[in-house]
């Protein structure tokens, strides 16, 4: 399972790749529509995890640590 | 006593022994540090004095004090009275040393502070930067008063989609070090980007548990980058010293990790959509030649389309924002204006008004110029308003 932290990363980067793509003069057209759509998609995606997301807080019992389970994100 | 019975050394001590443990018991006696020895085997060995008298004194290694312990430093020792009849001295077996005064707190400081330093505990090098993207918070504080609270306010007010992991602990009275520093330990278990450790102001008693050696290991320790957040602005701790990075205030600490917050976010996301849409933009631009085999494709409008729907995301984004973005919205629309007339101008249609015409074959695909038509080929040519079905009678290479 990914952690929330990696696949933030990993997407924030997928995006800065999709930025590198589309600003490449010799990407073909066809592939520039399609990394285009992408990047506005994972924008939207990632934008609406920031902004819907609300405060969690979540209390550590003394030596209780193992219990928790990470949030996931998407 | 008798008078006339005579007694064995071990005797005679053994009496006093008993005498004196069972009279005084538990003590507590201030004086003067001085002949302060810390052996090899952790036990240390001191002198407790003043104008007119003096105790040798015993700190076993299992007793860990709070503080380093220098000579000429005024304490307030707690211990029970004791007699070791191997050399027939008595001395105070001590549980508890504290300093007695202000000045001696800062001695105190000072002794420790010099020796974590020797120890390289505040090199800078060993500083761990804060990460870029920071969700998930650790927090560790009292779980009472206005702290945890002040934090959490200021953290969802500028983050929101942050995570904290609170760990509520003791911080201050005497086991107020243990716990703080098992706290740190245990958090490094957790998914955290950061650890925030502090308290509200108080007293330099109450702030002792963060100018203690055991926090301060285990700071060093820490994998996990660590802020200080202890007191006031005006009192610096030893743990001020370790962290990573030491912030004023736990409010300022909260502000501190949220470098980045949710308006950033936004702000850098409008900034990427803009990005890919001017990509495009100038793309459709320089390659004019291309758009316009494709324009009568089902891609090409879909695409347009695509556009569209994007300027109103973006408008969704100027609204959270609801800052300057508004602006730079204005100019995307400006471009997508300019991109849609420039794509209308280059309808097929125009050229054809011009009284050029498009060769299909009778399936309607259009015949590209690497296929050299052939005397008898049928053809249908596509001038504006007509449609015509032809065949070739003659051909002529002109390359």
């Amino acid at each position: 399972m990914k952690s929330t932290k990696k696949n933030f990363e990993e997407q924030l980067n997928r995006l800065q790749e999709i930025i590198d793509i589309l600003d490449n003069s010799d990407t073909p057209l066809e592939e520039m529509m399609k990394v285009y759509e992408e990047g506005i998609e994972l924008t939207k995606i990632l934008k609406d995890y920031l902004n819907k997301a609300e405060l969690k807080v979540i209390e550590i019992g003394k030596g209780l640590e193992n219990q928790i389970e990470e949030p996931i994100l998407i | 006593m008798k008078e006339n019975t005579i007694l064995t050394v071990s005797e005679l001590t053994g009496t006093i022994k008993r005498v004196l443990e069972n009279e005084f018991g538990d003590i507590t006696v201030k004086g003067e540090i001085s002949n302060l020895i810390n052996h090899s085997s952790g036990h240390r060995y001191f002198t407790l004095k003043d104008d007119g008298a003096q105790i040798q004194c015993t700190l076993w290694k299992s007793r860990p004090v709070n503080f380093v312990l220098t000579n000429g430093m005024k304490a307030i020792v707690r211990g029970a009275l004791s007699v070791y009849p191997p050399r027939g001295n008595y001395q105070i077996d001590v549980t508890r040393v504290t300093p007695e005064g202000q000045g001696d707190f800062y001695l105190a400081f000072e002794a420790l502070k010099a020796k974590l330093s020797e120890a390289g505990y505040f090199d800078h090098d060993r500083k761990k930067a804060l990460p870029e993207i920071v969700l998930s918070i650790g927090i560790i504080t009292s779980p009472t008063g206005a702290v945890i609270q002040d934090m959490k306010t200021t953290i969802n007010r500028r983050f929101p989609a942050a995570t904290i992991y609170f760990r509520p602990a003791k911080v201050q009275g005497d086991d107020a070090s243990a716990d703080i520093s098992s706290a740190i330990r245990e958090m490094q278990k957790l998914p955290l980007d950061v650890i925030i450790v502090g308290r509200g102001g108080g007293s330099i008693e109450d702030l002792w548990p963060f100018n203690t050696e055991e926090v301060a290991k285990a700071i060093y320790s820490s994998k996990i980058p660590i802020v200080s957040a202890v007191g006031h602005e005006t009192d610096t701790t030893i743990a001020d010293f370790v962290a990573d990075l030491r912030a004023p205030t736990p409010t300022a600490a909260a502000e501190l990790v949220t470098t980045n917050t949710l308006a950033d976010y936004n702000n850098y996301f409008s900034d990427l959509s803009r990005r890919m849409m001017d990509s495009m933009t100038s793309r459709i631009e320089a390659g004019k030649d291309d758009i316009f085999s494709f324009l009568n494709s089902y891609s090409v409008r879909k695409f347009i389309n695509k556009i569209r729907q994007n300027q109103q995301f973006v408008d969704e984004l100027d609204s959270s924002l609801q800052t300057t973005a508004s602006r730079n919205i204005k100019s995307l629309n400006q471009n997508l204006s300019r991109i849609e007339a420039h794509l209308l101008s280059l309808n097929p249609d125009n050229p054809l008004k011009k009284g050029f015409a498009i060769v299909r074959n009778e399936s309607g695909a259009i015949i590209g110029n690497n296929y050299q038509l052939k005397n008898t080929d049928k053809i249908v040519i596509q001038r504006y308003k007509q449609k015509v079905l032809s065949q070739i009678l003659d051909n002529q290479y002109l390359g």
